[in-house]
Order: C-alpha cells, then structure tokens, then sequence
C-alpha cells in the first residue's frame, strides 16, 4: 500500500473521493505472474493430494476443500480471467446445490431431536 | 411502564450525545473507521454507566435514567446538539438497501417476539442480570451455574437494556447493537482491502445475513459481540487506526469473552504488514488516552473482581482448564486441539447439516450457503489476483489457528471462529462487482440463507407458537422449560448442580425472587424453603438420589408437582 503523496504514476486506483478513503492500494487486479503459477499448482496439489488420503473414498464427491482445491488448480490453468470467473459461477453453483442437499434434511424438524 | 420510557429516553439521549461529544474528540478524518468508532464508543459509554452505577448501588431506572438527565442537561448547555451532523446518505445500491431493509425488519422482529429461550444463556449468562436488576448493584450470588463467574462485559449491556423497564422484552437489542458493529467493521475491512463503496457495503450486509451471526445477535450470546469485535480490531489495524484506538475494541471484548485474546496472532500479522503506513492521528491523543483507559477498565474489571474474589483472575478456569459436565474449557495452548478442530470444522461443521441451525452451532460452523460456496469459490480466485486480500486473508487464517489452539474440540467450539466467514463475505462481495453472474448466485443464495434462519431451529414450531401466542408483558420461555403458573410476585427457589435455565425464574419482569440452593439432600432443600418462605421450586432433575427423593416427598403429599421441573411445598 502506498499514499498518494508518494505513489508512482499508475500506483493504483485512487479512492480518495470514495468515503474519505486516502490511501491508495498498491495492487490492481493483475494476472498472477508467470512464475507464481508452479507454486500454485504446487499448493492446490497439495490439498488435493491431503484430502485424498485423509477423507473416506465414499465421501470425497462431497468434501468442501478437495472442490475448492480442483477449482483453484484449474484456474491457475486457464489462461484468461473472463474464463476463471465463468469456471467461479460453476464452482459456486456446485458448491451450492452440495450444501442445500445437505439441509434438506433439517427441513423438516427431525422428531428425536430436542434442543 | 411511562416512567420507565421516561428514563430510558433521557439514559439513550445522554449516552448518544455523550458518544457524539467523545467522538468528536477521537475521530480521525477517516470516515469509515469514523463511523465504526462511534458505534464502539457508544457501546463503550453504555456499558461504563452499568458499571458504575452496579458499584454504586445506582442500579436502578431512576438513578441511571437521573445521572442521564444530568449529563444531557450540561451536553446541551455546552451546546454539543449544535455540533451534531448527520451523516450522509449511504450510497448501498438497491439490492443492497432491500436486502439490509429485510435484515434489519427481522432482526427487530426477533427482538420483539423472541424472549431468551437458549441454553448457555439461560444457564450462566443471563441469571447474573436477573440479580443484579433485582438488587440493584452487583451481587456475589450469580446463579448455580459454575460458569457463571466468568466476564460479563456483554451482560453489562443487556442491563442497560433491561433496566429502565425492568423487562428483558428488549434485551436482545444489545445483539443488535453488536451486530450493528460487525456491519461498520467488515465494511472498513472491505474499504480496505481495495473494494469500492458499495461492494464494501454488500460484504458488510452479506456477513450481517450470516446464519449463525444473525441468530445469535437476537439470542443473548456474547460469541456474535465477540466476532464483531474481533472484526473491529482488524479493521482498525487494517485502517492503520492509533493503537489507542485499536485497544479500545480489544480491551471491551477482553470483557466480554477470553477467546478475543485468542485471534491476536493474526491481528498482529496484520499489523506488522501495516508496518509501513502511519497511524492515522485521532483528534485528541489525550482524549485517546483517556478512552483507552476507560475500556481497560470496563474489560479488566471481570478479571480483577475474580482475582479479588478467587484468587485466580480467570476463575473458574484454572491453568488445568475447567471440566463441568459438557463444558470444557482448555486451559492453555494444546498443539493436538488444532489440527482436530481443523477437521472437525472441514470434514462435518462447515456443511451445516450435522444438526439444526441454532445460536449454540452445536455440530455446525453457521457460516451459511454464500460462504460456503461464493465466498470460499471467490475467496480462492481473489488471493491469485490481489495481494491485500492475501495479506488479509493469511491474517485471518492465523487467527483462526489461534482459536483452534486454544479451544478443546467439541460440538460447539465453531462459534469461537464466528469471525472467518467476514472474509469469505468480502471476496464474495469483490467478485459479484466484477461479474453480474455472481452478483446473482450471490443473491440466491442469501435469499435461501434468510429464509432458514429466520427462526432458531432448536425450538420446534410448537415452541414458537408457545412463545409467541404470550402477550408480550409475559413473553417467556418458562412454558417451553417446565416453568409456568408461578403467581406474580412469589418467591421461587432452584435448584440444580448441571446447567439449568435458571433465568427464566426470575420472570421477564424480574418479579420473582430468586433463592438459589446449594443443599446436598431433598430435606435440606425443604427446610431451607421454609427457613426463607418459598413455596415454589424449579428443580433440576437429572440426579437419580435426587429424583428418588423428590418422588417420595411426592408419595407423602409434601410437595405437589406442576410441571417436569416445577414443584410447590404443601406443608
């Protein structure tokens, strides 16, 4: 973060007429860089490889993280940002449907349940 | 009843110009934080008034409502209405406005129907209350429950919500008054992770719709006040607020639960990373100072009062921990709590299914549909593309580390990390500002969060037709716990040796007195009701000795059961 008595030229977007914010962020959206890209494959494989050996087989088409994990490794794939956003409302709509399937089961209250 | 109102509207005036006069001298030009400050500072002076006059034994409408009356008379001679500026309209955008309307109409509907119905609350929170209503000043006698002792700085403000008249019919507007605070908070946290004005507002209204955020704030827990005040300290350091200023939140939550000292590694993280940017001066370093010590106190003053009276400034836990039927309290830093807790939280609570949406999370994080899927899926894009949600988000991530140290892994140990889903909110608001597609999965889902947490679902509908088909002068969970057709006015004894909702004795209007035993057989607990003049009982049953008891003062006509709980002497 930089102020914007000192910040270079294109340093960011300037909010000061937003809210009395003064200070100007250093970090426009940008493509990651070219390097970084390993590391995130590194990372998400990780998760995707921890949540394999540490969650019931019969469990994984469900598991919260190893969607995330698959979803962050293929978006550190694809190249363009109008793509990872589209493949986003998939994931999220997915992610969606797999935590109301869950609740449909306290839709009703359950009769040996008492607070 | 109008006396009451009387008082009550001088007490809300003087504190509200107080706030306004106290922040004129703190503020910092920055207005967001500005506008979050207001709303902690007048929490701040709201619950110093309570403590004072439970000190002075000013516990009382007339008093409290009087030293108001005094203080609005020399504000407005001093002329701080004048000085008085309302604030602009807030540009939320429509969706936004609509959805902020529809939270707050309900949130001041389950103000209105709810009466205090949940378990921790009415076991050990709320009794202390009902004491020091009816004594008028602090008392040693908290209730049976042996978590009782611990800070009450939440309970300070439901007082001042109860006291002017003598009805808890309004406590649970000091959730609200907290969750208000969390709103300020997670927009300054979202103004200052780059997202613009309204985006900054849709995160904030995203995490107000929360589940168990929302549930709680209407349920008398202190785990929502700690979230938001938790959030507070991290907006203030993310807004590089004076370090003063940033004490402020964090010495208020100090008082209100020990866990808020458990999120300060990330905090802390955050702060070195603010390392570079000055602190942003507020008016008056002396007037700082000054409210800097006041919160000090009104959070110390818990540990100080135990440490006076057991010796240990965090009684009832001890460096051993605290083991009390089902509660569990770690006493330290345990390595093996985390990654248990991590899984607990990964493999079952975050899916919300393990049990039904309730304010005590047993089984379930509470975090709801648009965290679990927008915000976690955005989250995820948004730390590949901006580095402030990284350095936030790395933050927020080492709190919640802490907390799992520090807590013993069990069923409900998920409403101490109440405060993650903000930052799950904020990516969620970031990406439905670039992407009009998830602005509509954004709104979907919170539509279907709003619809199932409307109504806590650990009271069952009959439950709910119970408490709201009461007029609202005798709104009570009394009927659903077994505690009802006690004439007005008669004393009540109870007794219990597991958490037991006591407070509901008391009545909502404080009428009955209260005598709590400590006896160790049915006899002794029959001579001591004579001894006092108490008629009725509210008895905790779960001992056999003391069921088998019971049922043979039954047998011999010495008592007379009227519900599972509630028994009258006859002779």
């Amino acid at each position: 973060m930089c102020f914007k008595a000192r910040a270079p030229s294109g340093c960011g977007l300037d909010r000061s007429a937003v809210e009395g914010y003064v200070a100007v962020i250093d970090n426009p959206p940008q493509t990651p860089e070219r390097r970084r890209i390993p590391a995130e494959l590194l990372a998400f494989g990780a998760l995707i490889l921890w949540r394999l050996v540490s969650i019931d087989p019969r469990g994984l088409w469900r598991d919260w993280l190893l969607h995330l994990a698959v979803f962050g490794l293929a978006a550190a794939l694809l190249p363009e940002k109008r793509s990872r956003t589209f493949l986003a409302g998939v994931w999220m709509a997915t992610l969606m449907l797999l935590y109301s399937w869950g609740q449909l089961r306290w839709f009703h209250w359950p009769s040996d349940y008492s607070p | 009843m109008i006396a009451g109102l009387f008082w009550m509207a001088a007490a809300h005036s003087s504190a509200l110009l107080g706030t306004h006069a106290l922040w004129r001298k703190v503020r910092t030009e920055d207005r967001p934080l500005d506008a979050l400050l207001f709303l902690v500072l007048h929490v701040l002076l709201q619950s110093a008034a309570v403590l004072a006059a439970g000190l002075c034994g000013a516990l009382s409408a007339r008093a409290l409502g009087g030293a108001g009356l005094v203080v609005l008379a020399g504000l407005l001679l001093a002329g701080e209405h004048r000085r008085v500026r309302l604030p602009e309209k807030p540009d939320l955008g429509r969706g936004t406005s609509v959805l902020l309307g529809l939270l707050s109409l309900r949130m001041l509907l389950q103000v209105w129907f709810f009466a205090p119905h949940s378990g921790d609350a009415l076991g050990y929170h709320l009794p202390k209350i009902g004491e020091w209503v009816q004594s008028g000043r602090f008392t040693q006698e908290m209730g049976l429950d042996l978590q009782a002792p611990l800070p009450a700085g939440f309970e300070l403000l439901e007082t001042w919500w109860v006291l002017f008249l003598r009805h808890d019919g309004f406590i649970e507007m000091a959730g609200v008054e907290l969750a208000l605070v969390g709103f300020a908070a997670v927009r300054l946290l979202a103004l200052k992770m780059g997202l613009e004005g309204r985006s900054a507002f849709l995160a904030a209204v995203l995490y107000l719709a929360t589940p168990l955020f929302a549930l709680q704030a209407t349920a008398c827990y202190n785990d929502a006040p700690i979230a938001a005040l938790t959030l507070t300290v991290a907006a203030g350091i993310s807004a590089r607020a004076h370090p003063l200023l940033v004490l402020v939140p964090l010495a208020v939550g100090l008082g209100v639960k020990g866990t808020m000292l458990y999120m300060l590694p990330g905090w802390l993280l955050l702060l070195y990373w603010r390392r570079g940017v000055p602190w942003l001066r507020p008016a008056s370093l002396r007037w700082t100072i000054a409210v800097a010590l006041l919160s000090l106190a009104i959070g110390g003053f818990w540990y100080a009062r135990n440490l006076v009276w057991f010796g240990n400034p965090a009684f009832p836990v001890t460096p051993q921990g605290f083991e009390w039927g089902t509660a569990r309290i770690q006493g330290g830093p345990r390595l093996a709590s985390l990654p248990a807790n991590v899984a607990s939280l990964l493999s079952r609570a975050i899916y919300d299914d393990a049990g039904p949406l309730q304010p005590l999370a047993v089984g379930i994080a509470g975090w709801g549909l648009v965290a679990f899927g927008p915000g976690a899926v955005a989250l995820v894009l948004g730390l590949r593309e901006d580095r402030e949600l990284r350095r936030h988000a790395a933050a927020f991530l080492v709190a919640t580390a802490g907390v799992f140290l520090m807590t013993t892994p069990d069923d409900w140990c998920m409403r101490f990390v109440l405060f993650f889903p903000a930052l799950l909110c904020i990516a969620a608001a970031r990406l439905a500002a670039q992407a009009p597609p998830v602005a509509l999965l954004v709104g979907a889902g919170v539509a279907l969060q709003f619809a199932t947490s409307c109504v806590p679902q650990e009271l069952s509908p009959e439950d709910m037709a119970r408490l709201l088909g009461q007029p609202w002068a005798q709104r009570s969970a009394g009927p659903i716990v077994g505690f009802e057709g006690v004439p007005p006015g008669e004393p009540v004894a109870v007794c219990a040796t597991t958490r037991f909702p006591e407070y509901v004795a008391y009545g909502p209007d404080f009428s009955h007195r209260v005598l709590h035993l400590r006896v160790d057989d049915a006899a002794e607990m029959r001579e001591q009701m004579v001894r006092h003049g108490v008629r009725y009982v509210y008895l905790e049953l779960t001992s056999p000795r003391r069921n088998g008891e019971i049922n043979i003062m039954r047998k011999i006509g010495d008592i007379t059961r009227l519900t599972d709980h509630l028994y009258r002497l006859e002779q």
